[in-house]
């Protein structure tokens, strides 16, 4: 073997050593995530199913929830890093004196829920004065129904609200239980789909889920954050480019029945990142609208942004200022 | 051969033309449509932002004019507050068209017109409860507008700033894009470049070397390098055809060549053996000739019986005749090969002249006609020129036309023209036929072939003086009209006599007494044939000299050398040792033994001009022509003898046939 072969042999070695050891140094960061169990959750579930959390050095252990509620409960445990929720609880929070950092919005819809009620007795707004409502407290839920009375004029105490666990309001209606509630996705669908009730949409109210965290992580978070945010847009961008199989995946993670997500439900849903002006006011507007004299503080929504990853990735959606 | 440019020809430039267009053309139309694209996305978002800008200003004076109207309860409120709304609705559309343009499937829209209705509704609501007076109701639904106003604020600030967003980009890809379309064309640039310098050395390689090529090829040809190759590169179908039909073309040439150069060859040889032949058969005609000649000639000097006598010179003139057939044909053969070379000697024209006419005075009497010579006075009489061929082609001429002119008279003269000396020679006989003329000078042409049967001859006599003309730089023409007569006009251009050469050339006057005219000389005569001998014998008899004699060439050097000798009479072939090796053993025995020259004379029935040549290197002191009368071999010892005693006792080479 000639001596130019031997010094290639040893050359290829010595790289083979450092690399090995920069893999071995290389330990992935873990990230403990909740979402909500729905779609609107679709960006983590896809970056984690495609490995783009993985390609960013992060081993996310993902558990779900049925209400965003429960995943601000978590984090504010600390029992995960990041969580994923909507505006009422997130805002409600904050209220109470949790400090929590809002990173991104990760989903927005404005049809993703509506008043659903049997005919004949309600036949529109004004009808609903008088009747029975079931609402899931501190949700999204009960905003979406105070935005619409007030859009309609409707004095809150002219209705009489029921609150409801979210697995007890559809049957609440079926039952007769209550005259109208209020619905997502896929429960909304479902109930349509007898033909026993129609639906008072309002689509004034966008509901957002965003990431938040909790203010002053491990160093190894924050150092997290944005390979975190940057497998969120490539997941975004798989959703843009093939929103199909987007949809697959998503129902696959979150164990969502195919039957209701379906591309016409898929099509609700808004996967943008961003701070934008109108989550700022979201916040604002509902945190006037659960106001009921609780003696909670009102606080300034944009305080709680924190826009310094999402900068750096997409300085272009964050335009809440 | 192809006429046309070959597919393999044009191929590869259209070919890297046509990709080098295509390309350009596709990436041209390419950026153009992205350009444009562009542009319209940047105009649509400008636009959309105005719309939003417009809307913004509508929604505040829309705030505004419910505000107003709550506080004054105007009657205008209502139409002005429409006219707001109608704007706005159509600024609206606009904005949804402008933001369709920008983004096809709208649904950035979705939340900017979700509450719309709604919002709308919360306005005619608010309005009605003004125009009722209904100011508790109006200021709740106000209040509640405001929230919603402020929602829908945030949605316009977001849709704005998303067209922001997207103008950016925009701008921000068509400064790209006019980066990328500088790119190509400098790529294009360099890739044209590339192309043409491609083009270049495809075209010097495969059309300019292999034509180069063919070129030092047909160069090397017309310097006569005839088989010349060209090798067959990688050129055009239509350059390769050319290389193998020159190559073709040249292998024909070399073969060509080959054979005309072996026809060259054997020509050359038939030349030499017909030379050989000639060579020969005048030594074989001339030595029995000389003997006719000459015997004939001495015996008709002698006091004969008359009847006796005519016979004698019969026989005489017969051999005399037969004598100038064979100088006839050995003198064609000679200047024909351009085998001659004239001779520069300085002699007396006029002489020659007279000389001409007395040898042919007795012919013209014979046929009783008139032969007259004039010279003018202006022609001069010492000129320089060869002597022997000037006289060879005026005897033809005047013999001829004594010989074709049965009666009446034939003109000698001689005139200067144009530098040049004229001989005219008049006579008054058949004349030549027009079509006969252009074959008069050819060998072996006689104007009608009874004339050979009439006449005799060999045909010769014109064309021998044709090519002495021409070898003498003159020339020779005839005008001749049928049955009147004919005139050859002989031009040769005869310089005035060096003022310094010797005049070898002999102008001997025919001796009329021999008796005791080589009185005391000692002469060897050397002939293998014994008719010569006796020849020889019968001329010298009366001269007073002693004559030794020597059979051949081994005996004539013992003779030489063992006796003086002041002439030898050498002849060249035969046995043993011939006339050439025994001249050169004497001329060696003479150097060595410091002994005087004896005056060697080649008397020989060789009369060609490589023999004449042959005899001066063998060291001959003339060289004369068989068949010899007896006066010109006595004059030509006297003339010898008296050269020696004029000079230092060795003599030039002369030749004499």
């Amino acid at each position: 073997m000639s001596k130019q072969a031997k010094l290639l042999i040893v050359g290829f070695a010595f790289v083979g050593v450092v690399l090995a050891m920069n893999l071995e140094l290389a330990t992935p960061t873990d990230i403990r995530l909740c979402t909500p169990r729905p779609a609107s959750s679709a960006l983590p579930a896809i970056a984690l199913e495609r490995g783009f959390f993985a390609s960013q050095g992060l081993r996310v252990h993902l558990s779900t929830e049925d209400l965003g509620m429960r995943c601000i409960e978590r984090l504010n445990a600390g029992e995960v890093d990041l969580a994923v929720a909507y505006v009422p609880p997130v805002i409600a929070s904050i209220r109470r004196g949790q400090k929590l950092q809002i990173l991104t919005e990760v989903h927005s819809s404005n049809r993703n829920a509506a008043i659903v009620y049997r005919p004949p007795r309600i036949r529109g707004p004004r009808d609903l004065m008088g009747k029975r409502v079931a609402l899931i407290k501190g949700t999204n839920s009960e905003a979406l129904f105070r935005m619409y009375l007030l859009a309609h004029d409707i004095p809150d105490a002219k209705v009489n609200t029921l609150f409801k666990k979210p697995s007890e309001v559809a049957s609440a209606l079926q039952n007769g239980e209550v005259d109208a509630g209020v619905l997502w996705e896929p429960e909304l669908s479902q109930t349509l789909k007898s033909g026993n009730f129609a639906a008072l949409e309002s689509s004034f109210y966008t509901e957002f889920s965003m990431l938040v965290k909790r203010p002053q992580g491990t160093p190894a978070l924050e150092a997290a954050i944005e390979p975190f945010i940057r497998s969120l847009a490539k997941a975004q961008n798989l959703i843009d480019r093939d929103p199909e199989r987007a949809r697959l995946i998503t129902a696959q993670v979150l164990h969502l029945d195919l039957a209701y997500l379906t591309p016409e439900v898929w099509a609700r849903f808004r996967f943008r990142m961003g701070l934008s002006a109108v989550l700022e006011s979201m916040l604002e507007q509902v945190q006037t609208l659960f106001d009921r004299g609780e003696g909670l503080p009102v606080i300034e929504p944009a305080n709680f942004f924190e826009p310094r990853f999402l900068n750096i990735i997409h300085p272009e959606v964050v335009t809440y200022k | 051969m192809t006429t046309r440019l070959s597919f393999q020809t044009l191929a590869p430039p259209i070919a890297t033309l046509f990709v080098f267009v295509v390309v350009v053309g596709v990436s041209m139309a390419v950026l153009a449509f992205r350009f444009t694209e562009l542009q319209r996305q940047i105009a649509a978002t400008t636009n959309a932002t105005r719309s939003l800008i417009e809307i913004s200003s509508l929604r505040a004076m829309t705030k505004e004019s419910l505000l107003r109207y709550r506080l004054s309860g105007s009657d205008q409120a209502p139409e002005e507050l429409e006219r707001i709304e109608n704007s706005r609705l159509f600024e609206s559309n606009r904005l949804k068209d402008y933001v369709l343009k920008v983004e096809s499937n709208g649904a950035i829209l979705e939340p900017f017109f979700s509450g719309a209705t709604e919002t709308l509704q919360i306005r005619a609501r608010i309005r009605k409860a003004i125009q009722h007076r209904d100011f508790a109701t109006a200021d709740r639904l106000s209040a509640n507008y405001a929230t919603l106003y402020q929602i829908n604020t945030a949605r316009l600030k977001d849709l704005h700033a998303f067209l922001q967003s997207r103008l950016n980009s925009s701008e921000k890809n068509l400064t790209q894009l006019l980066q990328m379309i500088t790119i190509l064309v400098l790529v294009m640039v360099l890739l044209g470049g590339f192309i043409a310098w491609w083009m270049a050395r495809f075209y010097r390689d495969r059309v300019l070397e292999p034509l180069t090529a063919l070129h030092r090829g047909l160069r090397s040809v017309s310097e006569g390098k005839l088989g010349q190759q060209v090798e067959r590169t990688r050129a055009p179908l239509e350059i390769r055809e050319m290389m193998h039909d020159f190559n073709q073309m040249t292998d024909r040439l070399k073969q060509a060549k080959k054979e005309s150069t072996e026809a060259r060859e054997q020509a050359l040889i038939a030349a030499r053996i017909k030379s050989d032949f000639l060579s020969n058969m005048s030594h074989e005609i001339r030595t029995p000739l000389n003997v006719i000649v000459g015997v004939s000639d001495e015996l008709s000097r002698r006091d004969l019986d008359p009847q006796v006598k005519r016979e004698v010179m019969t026989l005489h003139k017969s051999g005399q005749m037969l004598m100038n057939i064979v100088g006839d044909i050995l003198d064609f053969s000679r200047l024909e090969s351009g085998n001659v070379q004239l001779s520069q000697e300085n002699f007396d024209l006029h002489d020659m002249l007279k000389r001409v006419n007395d040898v042919l005075v007795p012919l013209a009497k014979a046929k009783s006609l008139s032969l007259t010579l004039s010279i003018q006075p202006e022609v001069p009489r010492e000129i320089s020129g060869d002597l022997q061929r000037l006289e060879r082609a005026l005897i033809n001429l005047v013999g001829n036309a004594i010989k074709f002119t049965q009666a009446g008279y034939v003109n000698v003269t001689c005139r200067l023209a144009g530098g040049l000396v004229e001989f005219q020679v008049s006579d008054s006989g058949a004349g030549i036929p027009q079509d006969k003329m252009a074959d008069l000078f050819s060998r072996f042409v006689q104007a009608d072939s009874s004339i050979t049967r009439k006449f005799g001859g060999t045909g010769l006599g014109l064309a021998i003086v044709k090519q002495i003309a021409v070898l003498m730089n003159g020339d020779i023409d005839v005008v001749s009209v049928p049955g009147v007569g004919s005139t050859f006009t002989l031009r040769i251009p005869l310089p005035p006599r060096a003022s310094s050469g010797p005049s070898l050339a002999p102008t001997p006057a025919p001796p009329t007494d021999f008796e005791h005219s080589l009185e005391g000389l000692r002469i060897l005569s050397v002939d293998d044939s014994p008719d010569n001998q006796f020849l020889i014998r019968t001329y010298l008899t009366t001269t007073g000299a002693h004559l030794s004699e020597a059979k051949n060439g081994r005996e004539a050097i013992e003779a030489a050398t063992s006796g003086v000798f002041d002439i030898i009479l050498m002849d060249i072939q035969m046995p043993e040792v011939d006339g050439h090796q025994a001249t050169r053993t004497i001329r060696r025995f003479e150097k060595e033994r410091d002994r005087g020259r004896s005056l060697i004379i080649a008397l020989t029935a060789f009369a060609l001009t490589r023999e004449i040549e042959l005899s001066r290197e063998s060291g001959f002191d003339i060289h004369l022509t068989k068949p010899i009368l007896k006066p010109k071999l006595i004059q030509t010892i006297r003339d010898l003898i008296a050269m020696r005693k004029t000079s230092s006792g060795t003599s030039g080479f002369a030749s004499y046939t």
